[in-house]
C-alpha cells in the first residue's frame, strides 16, 4: 500500500511539473504549422519570440534600438489565420512612441522585440501569450491569442533630446497664442523656470499667501495638450499641498501652485518631464479600458499618451 | 464458576451469593469517555454594509456612509474581523482614485504592483462587498456521555488550534486586496451538552449521531469586549469500530454552525459566520465495571468469580483486556482475526 502510494504520489508529481513544459511547446508547434504554411524563415529567441525581417533599407542603415531609447513606430496586428485586428500606419498620421526598457508598453514582448531593430526596418514578429495578451480581459482580443505583430521603426531618439523637442513646441505654441501680449492675454507675460522648464503665466491676480506645505488647498482646473485635447477637467478638487501621503500631485502643478497665491488663477505649461513622461504605449489602443479596469495600467495611461506636453489652467480657490 | 447463571427470582445474583463488585465502578461503567482529534475546516465570512470600504497603501478601513464626506476629519477602522482599532484619520479629499490625472505619473506603469496600492471607495450598501475565507485548526476533544437504551447524554470539551488565513473579497478582486488578519493563529475552547443515538449497528460497527450545544471562547487576539459570540452547535455522526464491550475507536465526522458579531464604535455591527467542518479520530472507552483478575496467567474468556485466598472474599473479574470482547461466543476473539496478522506473521505455525 506505501509502494503504491508513492509510486502514485511520484507520477503525479512528474505529470504537473511536465506540464508546463507542454503549455509552450504546443504553442511552438502552432507557430511552426504557421511559419511552414507562410513560407517564412523565422529565428526564435530564448524568451520565445519568433522574428523575421520584411524590410530593411540596406543602403541607408539606421541606428540600432538601444536600451532606453525612445522609439517611434507603425505596426500592424493580426491574427494567425491572417485577420487583421489593428494598425497604425503613415497614413494614419504621426508615428507612435514608447521608451524602451521600462516598462512602457503593452504587450510586454514589444520592449524585447524592438531591440533587435533599426530605424528603418520592418520586422514581423509572433508573440506567445506569456509576452502577449495573456493578461488581457477583453472581447475583442482573446487572453490565449498568439499574434503576429508586424513593426516599422521610423525613428530612434534619446528621452533628452525628446523633452527639448517638448520644450521647443510649448514656445511655439506661446508665439501662436500670442500669451505673452498682455492686453490681448492678461495679466502677466509667461516667466519660464529655466532648471523644470516649467512656464508660468498669471491670468488673474491673487491675494494672500502663497501656497505652503500642509495646507489644504482647493483648486478647480482644466488639463489640455497643445493641439487643445481636453484631458480633465474638476472643480473644488481638495488635497494637502506638499504631502507625500498618499500620493503627489503632477510635479509640475505642483511646483506651478507653490508660485501661487489664493484666489489667482494661472495657466501652467510643462513638458512631459514635469508630467506623465513615458506614460505608456498600449497596442492596440482601444484595449487600454479594459487593462485599466483590470489593474494592469494605470488610468491615466487611457486618456495621456507618452511624451505629451500639458497645459494646466488653474484657480486656486483656497 | 457463577458465570452464565440466570438471575434467581426476585433476589440480584450478586447479593445472594455475596459477589463483590466495586459500585463506583458498575456506576461508572454506565458513562463512555472519548478522546478525538483529527483536522478542522472553518470557513470565515461577514458582509459589510451600512459602511464605506475604503483601501489604500497603507490598509483596509471601515467608515460609516452617513459620515458626512465633506468633513475635514473621517475616522475609520481597520481589523475589523477580530479587533476593530482606529487606522486613519483624513481629509476627504485623500479618497480619489490616485491614477486618474492630476495624480503624479507611476514609474514602470505596466504591471506595476503599485497599482494594487491605487485608493478604492465602494459605498457597500451600493456594492456588495463580502469576504470569505477557509482556515484550519487542530482540535483535540475530549467527551463524556451517559449512554441509556440507544441513547445518549452527557457533555464535551475541545481545545482547538487554529490557524487562520486571508479571506477574499467577494467583487472586484483585480483592486481590492484580500483581508489579512492581523493575527495568524490563536486557539477556541467549547465546552457545551451533547446528546446522541445510535441508530445502525453493522457486523462490528455502529452508527451513532451526535448533537452538541455549548458555548465558545477565543485566545486574547479576539477582543472579546466588542464581541458577542452564539453558541456553537456541532452536529456529526460517529463510526464506531466496536472491539469490546468496552473498547471502540471512532471515526467521527461532523459539521459545526456558528456565529459572533463585532461591534465597530459609531460604525456598525459586523456580524461574521464562521462554520467549521471536522473530520476526527479517537478512541472511546468504558471503565470496566469488573476488574482485570489479579492472577496473571488467568486469561479465562469468561466473567468469572475469584476468591481472595486470605480474605475469603469473593468478587468478579474478567480475565480479558478491555479490548477483547468479555464473555465471547464462538468466533469472537479468534486468533484468525485480521488485526493479529502481523503478530501471527512472526510465529512458525500462527493458526
Amino acid at each position: 500500500m506505501n509502494k503504491f502510494s508513492f509510486v502514485l504520489l511520484l507520477s503525479f508529481l512528474f505529470y504537473a511539473c511536465s506540464n508546463d513544459d507542454e503549455g509552450l511547446t504546443e504553442q511552438d508547434a502552432i507557430i511552426s504549422e504557421y511559419l511552414s504554411a507562410e513560407s517564412i524563415d523565422a529565428t526564435k529567441t530564448s524568451s520565445g519570440i519568433y522574428y523575421f525581417s520584411i524590410s530593411t533599407d540596406a543602403d541607408n542603415q539606421g541606428d540600432a534600438v538601444a536600451s532606453n531609447d525612445v522609439v517611434s513606430f507603425y505596426y500592424s496586428l493580426s491574427d494567425l489565420e491572417g485577420n487583421l485586428i489593428a494598425e497604425y500606419g503613415e497614413e494614419d498620421g504621426d508615428p507612435l512612441q514608447f521608451k524602451q526598457g521600462v516598462s512602457a508598453v503593452y504587450p510586454v514582448g514589444l520592449d524585447e522585440a524592438v531591440l533587435l531593430m533599426s530605424v528603418g526596418d520592418t520586422f514581423g514578429f509572433i508573440l506567445p501569450t506569456d509576452l502577449g495578451y495573456e493578461s488581457l480581459n477583453s472581447n475583442i482580443i482573446d487572453s490565449d491569442e498568439i499574434v503576429r505583430i508586424d513593426l516599422t521603426v521610423s525613428d530612434v531618439q534619446s528621452e533628452d533630446a525628446v523633452y527639448e523637442m517638448e520644450v521647443d513646441s510649448i514656445l511655439q505654441y506661446i508665439d501662436d497664442n500670442n500669451l505673452n501680449d498682455v492686453s490681448s492675454n492678461p495679466t502677466d507675460v509667461v516667466v519660464q523656470i529655466e532648471e523644470s522648464n516649467l512656464f508660468y503665466k498669471t491670468v488673474v491676480e491673487g491675494t494672500g499667501d502663497l501656497t505652503l506645505a500642509g495646507d489644504s488647498v482647493t483648486i478647480d482646473y482644466t488639463l489640455y495638450s497643445l493641439d487643445d485635447v481636453q484631458y480633465a477637467t474638476d472643480t473644488d478638487f481638495r488635497f494637502i499641498y506638499g504631502s507625500s501621503d498618499p500620493r503627489a500631485l503632477v510635479s509640475g502643478l505642483e511646483e506651478g501652485l507653490a508660485l501661487m497665491q489664493s484666489d489667482e488663477q494661472a495657466l501652467l505649461l510643462m513638458p512631459s518631464s514635469l508630467g506623465y513622461k513615458e506614460s505608456a504605449q498600449i497596442v492596440p489602443s482601444f484595449i487600454a479600458a479594459d487593462l485599466a479596469a483590470d489593474g494592469i495600467i494605470p488610468d491615466y495611461v487611457i486618456t495621456i499618451p507618452p511624451y505629451t506636453s500639458l497645459i494646466f489652467d488653474v484657480t486656486r480657490n483656497e | 464458576m457463577l458465570g452464565g447463571f440466570s438471575r434467581s427470582f426476585g433476589q440480584d445474583i450478586y447479593e445472594k451469593y455475596d459477589i463483590y463488585r466495586s459500585p463506583f465502578r458498575v456506576f461508572i461503567n454506565k458513562f463512555s469517555f472519548t478522546l478525538t482529534t483529527g483536522y478542522a475546516q472553518t470557513t470565515y465570512s461577514h458582509d459589510l454594509s451600512g459602511v464605506y470600504f475604503f483601501q489604500n497603501a497603507g490598509g483596509q478601513y471601515v467608515f460609516s456612509n452617513q459620515s458626512d464626506i465633506d468633513q475635514t476629519e473621517v475616522v475609520a477602522y481597520g481589523n475589523w474581523l477580530n479587533d476593530p482599532s482606529i487606522g486613519l484619520e483624513f481629509p476627504f479629499g485623500f479618497i480619489e482614485s490616485t491614477y486618474d490625472t492630476p495624480y503624479d505619473y507611476l514609474p514602470n506603469p505596466v504591471f506595476n504592483p503599485a497599482l494594487a496600492d491605487a485608493p478604492v471607495l465602494i459605498d457597500t450598501d451600493e456594492t456588495p462587498l463580502s469576504f470569505r475565507g477557509a482556515s484550519r485548526g487542530i482540535p483535540v476533544n475530549l467527551s463524556m456521555h451517559f449512554n441509556f437504551k440507544n441513547f445518549r447524554i452527557g457533555g464535551n470539551f475541545m481545545y482547538e488550534r487554529h490557524y487562520i488565513r486571508e479571506l477574499q473579497p467577494s467583487v472586484l478582486e483585480s483592486s481590492i486586496r484580500s483581508y489579512i488578519p492581523n493575527f495568524s493563529a490563536t486557539n477556541y475552547i467549547r465546552y457545551g451538552g451533547l446528546l446522541g443515538y445510535k441508530f445502525y449497528e453493522f457486523w462490528n460497527y455502529d452508527f451513532a449521531t451526535e448533537v452538541q450545544v455549548g458555548k465558545i471562547k477565543s485566545g486574547s487576539q479576539f477582543n472579546s469586549g466588542v464581541i458577542t459570540r452564539g453558541l456553537y452547535t456541532n452536529v456529526g455522526i460517529s463510526i464506531e469500530n466496536v472491539w469490546s464491550e468496552y473498547f471502540r475507536l471512532i471515526f467521527k465526522p461532523s459539521f459545526e454552525f456558528k456565529n459572533y458579531t463585532i461591534d465597530i464604535p459609531d460604525v456598525t455591527s459586523i456580524k461574521h459566520r464562521y462554520p467549521t467542518f471536522f473530520m476526527q479520530v479517537g478512541v472511546s472507552i468504558n471503565i470496566p465495571e469488573i476488574p482485570r483478575s489479579p492472577m496473571k496467567s488467568d486469561h479465562t474468556q469468561l466473567k468469572h468469580v475469584y476468591t481472595d485466598p486470605q480474605t475469603g472474599k469473593r468478587r468478579e473479574v474478567r480475565g480479558q483486556p478491555i479490548w477483547k470482547k468479555q464473555n465471547p461466543k464462538v468466533g469472537q476473539n479468534h486468533r484468525r482475526l485480521w488485526r493479529y496478522k502481523k503478530k501471527n506473521k512472526k510465529k512458525l505455525n500462527p493458526y
